[in-house]
């Protein structure tokens, strides 16, 4: 019964995504102040704590708002989301380098995720997350209304002039004298 | 020269010589080859065969007879948002002249065409004689040495057809240069031509002087002549023994007389006169060239 | 110089008593109603006001090119129609001279639009410092791609018999280069669907002015896409100088 328990357990642990049981994410900073527009740049370091060899690891960045009702699209927030990370020996480490431009105005929090790539997640099994990122992004208006009315109005407005005064002259061209 | 367009020979082994000075006259029903002759000879078109040259310029050098002659297209167009003064300096231009060099030709041009008031007005409010005449003025920018004119006077009333007509005789006599002029009206060739050639589904099938032309045709020569009414019978009878006599409008007796013009003409009258009937009247009656044209170019 | 004395008097036909200064005005009115929307929208943020940037510019490149691709296509057909391409051919100007007069006229109205949308450019840009890449980019890639457009309308015009039918040819070779531009973003990847976006010189300019103003990519980076553009106008200028004034003839080619 004991030999039974001890392989269940062995089983268990064997069958246990390498992520999940041996696998520490760190990340370089914890918050940074922005504004719209300007892009920050952050380090995460994946840890094998186990004893096996870790490998196919996917690491993947999520930017989420911290205001209800502010849409983030984290597409727009980096372009390169995801890393395949080469295979971490026991006791080693892998870094990951991440740009990130604050596209939205307002608090945030980004995040990496280290998930088992090859052989597909094993479902239920719980997944290793860095620590958030708290970001702070201030808007400022780059484009008002008044500054386009003038541009949007006068350029069509010379063009339409122009063009009514050369047809006026053409017209005295073709009705002079008989 | 020959110009075939797929299997139709358009203008089919033309021969001729043209010289400095003279006004020649192209006849032909339509479909001919008359423009298309003249299209070759002007460079629009390259023959499919043979050999020309244009004021001496070899038709291996298009360019360059470009240069030296000046043309009026059956079908011009014009632009009709352009000046006729601006087109002028444009085509002015063209032909290599500076600016004020191309203002000063457009203006002299316009002035021989009789334009002159108009030069500033859009070519969109001229008249058809109007354009015919800017036709002429831009054929005449650079001079030529030869000058075609293909149709100048269709489509206008007889006095825009006399103008254009005069100017394009004026060409030829004040310049020396030679006229190519190509047209459906005889009495424009009879009257302005010294030569004329007639073309007949692409070919030539005369070339010579109108009189020449009329005799190698031996087209009959018609005439009419009035006689007092009582005299008519016997008129009739002395006139059939030289001509052949049929009845005309208004009481005219119409004559058809051998081809030696002057010679039947004169039997007929002097047979009237021996027989004492008195001569009222006596009238060629249409183009003599019309009929040398009708019997060379009609279906045989 | 022939072309020159050519491309002066289609100048003149084209912006003084032609179809140019309407043709602008259709095209700042669409500029201005687009540039006021995005100027209006309150919750406008940062990367959709570069994207808006790389929108405006790519409208103002497609709208430039096709209007000179428009007045190329008539360049002679038209002037078949109006009866005055035989006038043109009498003249001792070389064909090709007479190819190129009317090739730098048409370019002249993608030149006019571009110096128009600039302006708008400027407003939309200079907020987040997108103006100067914009401008810079624009002129380049909308001026090979005008180019290339001209040059094959001024081709389409010497040989098509009617004018109907080079415009005609024209617009369905500008659609057909356009419609991949609407392609959804799955049928554009793979090898095939990247090889077709770079093969064809209108979305392969799309997608440079896109990583340069959105992405934020550098000239240098993204320049091997700018290789379908150059080597079509390259083609299409040459056949349109050299090659196709040699067929240039009074009734054209094909159908009527």
């Amino acid at each position: 019964m004991t030999r039974l328990l001890a392989c269940t357990v062995t089983i268990a642990v064997l069958a246990a995504s390498p992520a999940s049981a041996s696998v520490d994410l760190t990340i370089s900073r914890s918050h940074v102040a922005t504004q719209l527009g300007d892009t920050f740049a952050f380090a995460t370091t994946i840890a094998n704590t186990g004893h096996t060899p870790v490998s196919g690891l996917v690491a993947h960045l999520n930017v989420v708002s911290l205001t209800a009702g502010v849409y983030v699209d984290p597409e727009d927030w980096s372009s390169e989301r995801t890393q395949y990370v080469d295979p971490i020996r026991p006791g080693g480490a892998a870094t990951q380098r991440w740009k990130v431009k604050a596209v939205n105005g307002g608090d945030f929090a980004v995040y990496v995720v280290a998930l088992p790539g090859r052989g597909g997640v094993a479902a239920g099994r719980p997944l290793a997350v860095s620590p958030p990122l708290a970001v702070h992004a201030t808007e400022h208006r780059t484009l008002d209304t008044a500054g386009a009315l003038p541009v949007v109005l006068l350029v069509p407005a010379l063009l339409a002039v122009l063009w009514l005064w050369l047809t006026m002259r053409r017209r005295r061209l073709g009705l002079s004298r008989a | 020269m020959r110009k075939t367009f797929g299997t139709t020979a358009a203008v089919d082994d033309l021969t001729f010589e043209a010289r400095a000075g003279e006004v020649v006259g192209f006849l032909g029903p339509n479909g001919a080859g008359k423009t298309t002759a003249i299209r070759v000879l002007t460079t629009i078109l390259a023959p499919s065969a043979g050999r020309f040259a244009v004021a001496g310029i070899p038709d291996s050098r298009p360019g360059e007879i470009r240069r030296r002659v000046g043309v009026l297209p059956e079908s011009a167009g014009y632009p009709e948002r352009q000046t006729g003064e601006e087109f002028l300096r444009y085509h002015a231009r063209l032909f290599g002249h500076t600016r004020p060099s191309a203002r000063a030709v457009a203006a002299a041009r316009l002035e021989e065409v009789g334009l002159s008031e108009r030069g500033s007005s859009a070519i969109g409010v001229y008249s058809r004689g109007m354009r015919q005449r800017l036709g002429i003025a831009r054929a005449l920018l650079n001079e030529p040495a030869v000058a075609f004119f293909d149709e100048p006077t269709l489509g206008l009333d007889p006095a825009g057809q006399r103008q254009v007509l005069e100017l394009v005789v004026g060409i030829a006599r004040t310049r020396g240069a030679t006229v190519v002029l190509s047209t459906h009206f005889l009495d424009e060739v009879e009257e302005a031509c010294s030569r004329v050639l007639i073309l007949n589904r692409g070919r030539l099938v005369a070339d010579g002087t109108v009189a020449e032309i009329v005799r190698r045709a031996a087209a009959p020569q018609r005439a009419r002549a009035r006689v007092p009414a009582e005299l008519r019978g016997r008129a009739t009878q002395v006139l059939e023994e030289v001509a052949v006599v049929s009845d005309a409008p208004l009481d005219w007796l119409g004559l058809s007389l051998p081809p030696d013009g002057a010679r039947g003409m004169n039997d007929a009258l002097r047979a009237l006169v021996d027989a004492q009937i008195p001569v009222l009247g006596f009238e060629i009656e249409g183009a003599r060239l019309s009929d040398a044209f009708l019997a060379m170019t009609e279906d045989g | 110089m022939a072309w020159r004395v050519v491309a002066r008097q289609e100048l003149r036909d084209l912006w003084l008593a032609g179809r140019g200064l309407p043709l602008m005005l259709a095209f700042t009115v669409l500029l201005s109603a687009t540039t006021y929307l995005t100027a209006t929208n309150q919750s406008l943020n940062f990367l959709e006001q570069h994207e808006a940037v790389s929108l405006t510019l790519q409208v103002a490149v497609a709208v430039g090119a096709l209007l000179a691709l428009l007045v190329a296509a008539d360049a002679f057909s038209g002037e078949r129609e109006r009866g005055t391409l035989e006038s043109l051919l009498l003249s001792p100007a070389r064909r090709s001279e007479l190819a190129l007069g009317k090739l730098l006229a048409a370019l002249s109205t993608w030149l006019a639009a571009f110096a128009l949308a600039c302006p708008y450019l400027w407003v939309l840009g200079h907020g987040v410092g997108a103006t100067a890449d914009a401008v810079v980019v624009g002129a380049v890639v909308g001026t090979v791609i005008a180019v290339a457009l001209t040059g094959l309308g001024t081709v389409v015009s010497a040989l098509a018999r009617s004018n109907r039918l080079s415009l005609s040819v024209c617009l369905l070779v500008l659609l057909a280069l356009f419609a991949p531009t609407q392609f959804p973003t799955g049928a554009k990847e793979g090898w095939f669907g990247e090889l077709l976006q770079r093969v064809n010189p209108i979305t392969a300019g799309n997608h440079y002015i896109g990583n340069v103003l959105v992405d934020g990519h550098g000239w240098s980076r993204d320049a091997a896409w700018l290789l379908s553009p150059l080597a079509a106008a390259v083609l299409f200028a040459f056949l349109a100088v050299a090659a196709a004034p040699r067929f240039l003839t009074l009734r054209g080619s094909g159908p009527g």
